[in-house]
């Protein structure tokens, strides 16, 4: 099972994403802002980062960037909500393997996993 | 109409407590925003509110509160730009939405949500987002959502897309490698719908060109990179490629990218469900090793499969394959092992990971994880347990002093008795300590009260045409919840009354020659085990002159006495209920009802309350409080054969009298305490009791413990002062309902259960009478 960093301002969805994941036997981290999630994934090298976009700190996309020129293999799930199709865009470009749309379901998330997990 | 939420009943304190957060962060900052301290970083964090609210209200399948909170982020977004003006208006619907949302939130957090029309505000948002549109188009707002990417930018951003492998965007330079599979010479069309509930197409879009720039080069491609890069939605993605991998490779790359309804590559529909494949969790060896993984080529060097000379060669075909490429995939495809035998080298792989001892990464992992756990949640109800525990702890504790005391007395000079009492000083510190601890776990800062003002007095002084600014002053005050809870009307009345009748309109603040903005003053502070909260504006002042004649007019006092009574003592008549001196009656406040309850409120928690007042110059209410309303300190006194408990903070002094010195005037008994004449109560009639009056030279002294309401002291004629002591608060209404001049019980260290002396309400024994 994989090793997976949950990065959301938002304690609700962390909690609730972290306790989907973990119940699927993954080994869950979690930060709260763009600034921890960079430093989660310096000291734990995750293998998958789940991450919001809208964020305290440091945003999404700039610790995207940071994960990226960290580790450019790192592999990074944006989350995001509706409204933010041109920052999705952008994310892409940055390297985010893949984006979950906030609300999303239990199957989306796991399938966005399973795919970059392999 | 209700509908079920998707959320648990463990889930819920977490939901409602960062709803709450977010909302007042929103209430308070909008105040704030209109009140013209609108900075980016406001407006930045206003935003992130709305749109957290907006993720935690749609992960319950709340559809309003989505709806709302969506409706709110635009116009918080729209202050972002700069595409809207701010608005008072705006800001008045922002305010109605956090207010509705509210609603919203308690209904989740009492399990029944309705569908609360949103409709009006909805509209609402719209038409005064439509007024309050700025003329000018943005100035192109700089970082997250640039509408329009040139194209430099992309060619920029295009290689760390691209990941590890440098130049990999399909451009000729491209170094060709020797592949073992696809067929270069030969181009491949490829044709991918996008699902239509994707809401970001246009960026399933890039991934696909990303994904095929990485697998070969792209001849053509519809839409194009400009045309995906404007985000406008995109159902059909097709392009033609010269590949540069394998079929399987360009199918897995394809199969990574979510919400493609279907893939046709040449015609042929590609099946989904198929490759699931099971390509191990290698990385790339370009990045640094991850994890103490041993390396699949590794093993399969160990086991003899494959030489070293083999594993590089693979390694470098596997580098110039791009990041998608395995190493156990290069392998196979270069002829070296068979799918089979790599199998069992991921299998082993895989076993020896598991056996691998932690890895220090993993370690830091865990010591997050474990430093985030430091707090812990807890409901409100078992710290009310703790504190009811804590209180059964002091009763028992106050019972063994007693008991030890007795011991001295009887077995003075005993070893045994040495130890105990000992024992019993370590129990009664150690309470002590417990008793703090729990306090301190209970206390909460006033600013759990005080954060709604802002909001509140904005909306007062807008409907009453007024200026007014609310500045507040030690809002880190700490204090128990149960006190918490009880000051919050109290302060509303208070803040009210000096919106409507404090605070002056500009235009007579003018004329006054007095600033057109007013301003109240909250201030909350400790003070000698005692929480002391003032609320002060600088409006006109009460006329004491006409309070009287108000009071003259209602007949509660005659001319006569108006007259004599003192302008410091006559200010206390608005604490009267029937007396309003305003000349309108506003909606909110000034039916006179409001006063007498705010004191009857304080007062019920054992507190008081002191009105000062500056003619022209403002008004100042300060209010006096306990830290607790569970544990009271109180001064135990014996009236008869009862012992009664009198609430420490009432009283001021207590003196020794002779039953001569109780004089009577008016036809009410009266002491002189320094030159002054101090009313008295004798406790026994009070409560009816029979004092032990009967002879003896003790019955020629009595006791007086001078208490005070307000400005106001009375004396209490009590047989014996017994001595101080904390005591547990026992409630009696449920019981035996209200008594007048009691207010609770509490079970004191021998067991004998003592009632609580309710002081405001001997008060108004005396007035009756």
């Amino acid at each position: 099972m994989a090793k997976i960093l949950v990065v959301d301002d938002a304690e609700f969805l962390r909690v609730r994403i972290s306790k989907m994941l973990s119940g699927e036997g993954h080994d869950i981290l979690e930060a709260e802002n763009g600034l921890k999630a960079v430093e989660t994934y310096k000291s734990s090298k995750p293998d998958l980062v789940l991450m919001d976009i809208t964020m305290p700190e440091m945003d999404g996309l700039s610790a995207l960037k940071e994960i990226k020129s960290f580790d450019p293999a790192a592999r990074v799930v944006m989350l995001t909500a509706l409204g933010q199709e041109s920052v999705v865009l952008e994310a892409i470009k940055t390297g985010a393997r893949d984006f979950v749309v906030k609300p999303f379901e239990k199957e989306r998330v796991l399938g966005a996993i399973a795919k970059l997990l392999g | 109409m209700t509908f079920k939420l998707d959320i648990t009943q463990e889930e819920l304190p977490i939901f409602q407590a960062e709803a709450d957060e977010q909302l007042q962060i929103l209430e308070e900052g909008l105040v704030r925003l209109e009140k013209s301290e609108s900075s980016p970083e406001l407006v930045q964090t206003l935003f992130r509110a709305a749109h957290t609210l907006k993720g935690s209200s749609g992960m319950i399948g709340h559809k309003s509160m989505v709806e709302l909170t969506h409706a709110l982020e635009t116009v918080l977004d729209g202050f972002r730009k700069g595409t809207l003006n701010l608005t008072s208006d705006l800001i008045d619907v922002c305010l109605d939405s956090v207010d509705d949302l509210r609603r919203m939130c308690d209904e989740v957090q009492a399990g029944e949500a309705t569908e609360i029309d949103n409709r009006i505000l909805v509209e609402r948002f719209s038409r005064a987002s439509i007024e309050a549109k700025t003329d000018s188009q943005p100035p192109a707002d700089p970082p997250p959502p640039a509408k329009k990417e040139t194209a430099p930018t992309t060619a920029k951003t295009k290689p760390k897309a691209a990941e590890s492998t440098p130049k990999s965007n399909g451009k000729p330079g491209r170094k060709p490698k020797e592949k073992a599979t696809a067929d270069k010479s030969k181009e491949m069309t490829i044709k991918a719908l996008i699902s239509s509930n994707s809401i970001a197409s246009a960026a399933r879009a890039l991934q696909l060109m990303l994904a095929l720039q990485d697998l070969g080069k792209v001849k053509s491609m519809k839409p194009s990179q400009e045309e995906i890069e404007s985000a406008a939605p995109v159902s059909e993605f097709t392009a033609t490629i010269v590949p540069a991998k394998s079929l399987d490779d360009i199918k897995k790359s394809l199969f990574a990218i979510s919400e493609l309804d279907k893939i046709i590559i040449d015609d042929e529909e590609i099946d989904f469900s198929a490759p699931k494949e099971e390509t191990p969790l290698e990385q790339p060896e370009t990045s640094e090793p991850k994890t103490a993984r041993k390396p699949v080529g590794e093993i399969l060097v160990g086991k003899g499969i494959i030489t070293q000379e083999q594993l590089a060669q693979a390694l470098e075909n596997q580098k110039n394959a791009g990041p998608a490429a395995t190493l156990g995939q290069t392998l196979v495809s270069m002829g070296l092992v068979t799918q089979e035998l790599l199998d069992v080298a991921i299998e082993e792989q895989k076993e020896l990971q598991k056996a691998a001892a932690p890895t220090p990464a993993a370690d830091t992992g865990k010591a997050q994880v474990h430093a985030a756990e430091k707090t812990v949640r807890t409901s409100v109800e078992r710290l009310d347990k703790l504190m009811n525990l804590v209180g059964e702890l002091i009763t028992d504790r106050n019972r063994i002093y007693q008991i030890r005391r007795e011991f001295e007395a009887r077995y003075k000079g005993d070893p045994r008795v040495e130890v105990l009492s000992e024992t019993v000083t370590h129990i009664g510190r150690i309470t002590d300590n417990l008793q703090a601890e729990v306090m301190g776990i209970r206390m909460l800062p006033v600013s759990n009260v005080f954060n709604k003002f802002p909001r509140l007095v904005r909306d007062l002084s807008k409907k009453a045409g007024k200026e007014i600014d609310l500045v507040m002053r030690g809002e880190d005050t700490e204090l128990d919840r149960s006190v918490i809870e009880e000051i919050s009307d109290p302060l509303i009345h208070l803040l009210r009354n000096s919106v409507d009748h404090g605070i002056e309109t500009p235009q007579e603040r003018r004329e006054a020659g007095k600033p057109e903005r007013g301003i109240i003053l909250l201030t909350a502070r400790h003070e000698q085990g005692r929480i002391i909260i003032t609320v002060e504006d600088n409006g006109r002042g009460i006329d004491v002159e006409r309070v009287k004649a108000k009071a003259v007019e209602r007949n509660i006092l005659s001319k006569a006495e108006a007259d004599a009574l003192p302008d410091n003592e006559a200010v206390d008549l608005i604490f009267l209920s029937g007396l309003s001196t305003a000349k309108t009656i506003s909606d909110v406040s000034g039916r006179g009802v409001g006063m007498d309850i705010v004191r009857n409120n304080i007062e019920r928690l054992n507190g008081s309350i002191i009105v000062d007042t500056w003619p022209g110059k403002g008004t100042q209410f300060q209010l006096v409080l306990p830290l607790t309303l569970a544990i009271v300190p109180t001064l135990l006194v014996a009236v008869g054969d009862s012992t009664y408990a009198i609430p420490l903070v009432t009283v001021t002094e207590t003196l020794r009298i002779k039953h001569e010195d109780i004089q009577t005037v008016n036809s009410r008994p009266v002491i002189l305490l320094r030159d002054h004449v101090l009313p008295v109560i004798r406790m026994e009639e009070v409560f009816n009791i029979n004092s032990r009056t009967n002879g003896g030279a003790e019955a020629q002294n009595s006791y007086v413990v001078v208490v005070r309401s307000g400005k106001t002291q009375v004396g209490l004629i009590v047989d014996k002062l017994i001595g101080e002591q904390e005591v547990v608060v026992k409630s009696l209404s449920t019981v035996i309902g209200e008594i007048s001049g009691i207010s609770s019980a509490a079970i004191l260290g021998d067991g004998q259960v003592t009632l609580i002396v309710d002081v405001q309400s001997l008060f108004k024994l005396v007035s009756v009478r």
